[in-house]
């Protein structure tokens, strides 16, 4: 029972952001006729899809200790490279070379991190530009358009929950990412290597191989957020996608995932998503000025950090 | 002088409902030395945040100068000449050392920063303490652990501290520097500063304090002059029984024990080695010398933690061919390392993640964990290192340091090593804690583990250890057994008062 008690402590957090949710189901259900209605949950959980990918990548690096500002110029790039190769294999062929373009440029990052020993903030902030750059240099600035138009299926409604096709990949992304962090051992390691890195590496971890795999696990996941958004336009083009990572990172840093390292589920990531969308939502829906938008998004994350930072004094 | 500086009168302080001091009422008076002694959550800490304005008291009065004050801040008891220097130091490194003592003090002309007129005030200050070792323009950085206190030391006189709480100063040092600064303790409370020492060496509160006081659980046990008083008598104010200093002899190593650990001649590229040295099964070596001495650097080069450019680590008769952490511990090596919390744990993590780090393969299926299991396991592993928790899945940043010291020790006993390094196994620990985990070393060289401890504490190694080796200036110089030599004597050889055997960093 005791120990119950502390542990409900310890974990106040995890419940702050999970009534926050609640109660602003709550409020707009009572408050519109519109938002608990099917039509738009599917729709919100199809917008989702993008930045939740990416979400799941970033709490995957900031739970290693590292952090990928890079992420929407891979997804740009490896849609890119996907695209032309979907014009000339077709559709599964050129998702898999996309994720390999992703995971490609994922391990150039890692490797400037852990072996060039450069900061990853400013790493990742100079290979997104190079990344970006070199999207522009393929493409000629212009668009790739895909010829296939099938690939737009992936935002008809499946079979089962009548969500979209995209809905289902970013479940899917939830599912394997989730229980590679809550209970696989590779998942052990990066809380470990992100915890305290020298700690790690005297427990016999190789701290440079983990980083590098988690920066790889997330230009994959980029990459398949790329196909995503290139599935929404039937085309692919260099500015795709730009400054999407920041809002990965600030759903991740409101759900509860440190950016100090070694602390954060996949849930959590999921969970401030879905704070930020029902936001965007609420305020269409309310027929609010959507310029406020921005101004309250950006509240949210300054306040779920600063209550962050309150319960951390407490208990220290 | 015995002029009343700062005098607190029943002072009361709960968080949550747990009261951590009842009623606490203490008198400090100019000039004096005060030690302020009790386990882990005696409520010192809280104490000293009252003293120093970082907490404000539920009910009771602080006077200072015969004035009821309020402290809301700590910049309020600042102003009114108190200040802080703790363990954890708070100086801006990459200044020089003039900048540091006369932060927030320093001179103006025309706007900008005088260098030449704050370089004057601070020589001025600096001669009239008499750190007459420490120059104005070296980068604070560059200096030792040690000197760096005596930065701080300097700058709260030049704040016009009129009280200073030292708490654990004497822990980070090594015994000749810990003589150092007790000396200086004495010298400032010479010209009537006010000293509050905090601090587990009973020995060095008791060489320098005018006046003990002892908290346990909240409430004053004990408070009165030092002279008449002992380790045995302040331990048992402190525990409330008695607690016998843990001398006895270790159990005898069979002679006939394999040797598990043969480190020969290894050396590294800072100037330390070339270094020798064999552990029995058994056996527990101990390692003594002052900071700088190489001790924690030839643990780390043993241990692939640091690279080694000569010398070769044997493990039970075989060879270590790679030197990496990784590798020594698939071999069967364990190293508690000195500082648990830069590299020893991951304190936002559980004790269970903590404890399982190294072995969390074992406790998995097809690359799953089976938690189960691990709960299990690490459930007993706690029981014989006797971590105290509510729950096994508590983060370790709640845990006193004993008990965090504790979980890096079930840690590695989670692996079953053949060899275990320990680097400064009780620093920062309560008395009770540090019996436990002496008693924990013991127990596990009883299981035949050849067990190396280093430590700045030469009563723990002297007392621990069925060998000493003593270290200077990069190589062992001395090896005394069990008994053979007294504190004195390891000093002495420590510090280079003994004329170093031949064949200079070879054992014997």
């Amino acid at each position: 029972m005791n120990g119950l008690v502390t542990r409900l402590k310890a974990n106040a957090r995890d419940y702050g952001i999970v009534f926050t949710a609640i109660a602003l189901v709550i409020i707009l259900s009572t408050t519109t006729t519109t938002f608990f209605t099917q039509q738009n949950l599917v729709n919100l959980f199809d917008q989702m899809v993008v930045v939740g990918i990416l979400a799941c990548a970033v709490t995957i690096a900031m739970i290693a200790g590292v952090i990928d500002l890079s992420m929407s110029a891979i997804a740009a790039v490896s849609a890119i490279i996907g695209a032309t190769a979907m014009n000339a294999f077709g559709i599964g062929p050129g998702v898999v070379v996309a994720i390999l373009v992703g995971v490609a440029l994922g391990a150039f990052n890692g490797l400037a991190v852990t072996y060039g020993k450069v900061n990853a903030f400013i790493a990742t902030l100079a290979t997104g530009m190079m990344f970006r750059g070199f999207a522009v240099v393929i493409t000629g600035g212009q668009i790739v358009a895909i010829n296939n138009p099938a690939i737009a299926d992936l935002s008809k409604r499946g079979p089962i929950l009548n969500i979209t096709w995209a809905s289902w990949v970013l479940l899917l992304v939830v599912l394997i990412t989730g229980i590679m962090l809550w209970r696989s051992v590779y998942g052990r390691t990066l809380y470990a290597v992100g915890g305290n890195p020298a700690a790690a590496r005297i427990s016999g971890i190789s701290v440079g191989w983990a980083q590098t795999s988690a920066f790889m696990i997330s230009g994959g996941l980029s990459a398949i957020a790329g196909v995503v958004l290139a599935s929404r336009s039937v085309s692919a083009q260099p500015s795709m996608g730009t400054g999407l990572e920041f809002t990965a990172i600030a759903a991740a840093v409101i759900g509860g995932v440190s950016f100090a390292g070694g602390h954060g589920a996949i849930w959590r990531a999921i969970l401030g998503v879905f704070l930020l969308q029902m936001i965007a939502n609420g305020f269409n829906l309310l027929g609010l000025p959507t310029t406020f938008q921005q101004v309250v998004q950006g509240l949210l994350i300054l306040v779920a950090v600063a209550v962050d930072q309150l319960i951390r004094r407490r208990k220290s | 002088m015995n002029d009343e500086f700062l005098r607190i009168d029943n002072i009361t302080k709960s968080y949550g409902g747990n009261t951590v001091l009842h009623g606490v009422s203490l008198t400090f008076r100019t000039g004096q030395v005060y030690g302020i002694l009790g386990e882990n959550g005696a409520g010192k800490s809280t104490l000293i945040k009252i003293i120093s304005g970082l907490e404000s008291a539920d009910s009771g009065t602080i006077t200072v100068d015969a004035e009821t004050v309020h402290f809301g801040a700590p910049r309020d008891a600042l102003a009114r000449g108190i200040s802080v220097i703790t363990q954890e130091q708070t100086l801006v490194l990459d200044r020089s050392v003039a900048e540091n003592v006369m932060l927030g003090h320093l001179d103006r002309k025309f706007g900008f920063v005088s260098e030449r007129a704050t370089r004057k005030r601070f020589d001025e200050l600096r001669d009239r303490v008499g750190f007459t070792g420490l120059k104005a323009g070296t980068p604070v950085r560059s200096l030792s652990i040690a000197t760096r206190q005596q930065v701080e030391i300097l700058r709260a006189i030049a704040h016009g501290s009129r009280l200073i709480i030292m708490d654990e100063p004497t822990a980070i040092l090594s015994s000749v520097e810990t003589e150092q600064l007790l000396a200086l303790i004495r010298r400032l409370a010479a010209t009537g500063i006010v000293i509050l020492l905090i601090s587990h060496f009973l020995e060095d509160v008791l060489a320098v304090a005018n006046e003990v006081t002892v908290l346990r659980d909240g409430t004053v046990t004990f408070s009165g002059p030092a002279e008449g008083q002992t380790t045995q008598t302040l331990t048992r104010h402190m525990v409330g029984r008695f607690v016998d200093a843990d001398h006895r002899e270790p159990a005898p190593v069979p002679a006939d024990a394999a040797v598990r650990l043969d480190v020969r001649g290894i050396t590294r590229s800072d100037g330390i080695g070339p270094v020798s040295l064999s552990v029995r099964a058994g056996e527990i070596v101990g390692m003594a010398g002052l900071i700088g001495s190489g001790r924690t650097e030839v643990a780390r080069a043993i241990f692939g933690v640091d690279h080694s450019i000569a010398g070769e680590v044997w493990l039970d008769g075989e060879r270590l061919k790679l030197s990496t952490p990784r590798e020594a511990i698939r071999r069967g090596m364990a190293m508690v390392t000195e500082n648990r919390k830069e590299d020893g744990l991951s304190l936002i993590q559980s004790i269970r993640e903590n404890a399982t780090i190294i072995v969390r393969r074992k406790y998995s299926r097809a690359g799953l964990r089976t938690v189960g299991k691990e709960k299990a396991a690490v459930t007993v592993a706690t029981k014989l290192t006797e971590v105290k928790a509510s729950s096994i899945e508590q983060p370790v940043w709640t845990l006193s340091g004993g008990n965090q010291q504790k979980v890096l020790f079930t840690r590695w006993t989670m692996k079953q090593p053949g060899v275990l390094i320990v680097d400064e196994p009780t620093r920062g620990v309560d008395v009770g804690a540090k019996a436990q985990i002496h008693q924990l070393i013991r127990d596990l060289a009883a299981q035949g583990i050849a067990v190396l401890v280093i430590s700045s504490e030469i009563e723990e190694v002297m007392g621990l250890s069925h060998r000493l080796l003593v270290m200077r200036t990069g190589r062992v110089v001395n090896e005394f057994r069990w008994g053979e030599a007294d504190r004195q004597q390891v000093i002495e050889a420590a510090f280079g008062g003994v004329p170093a055997p031949a064949g200079e960093g070879e054992t014997l």
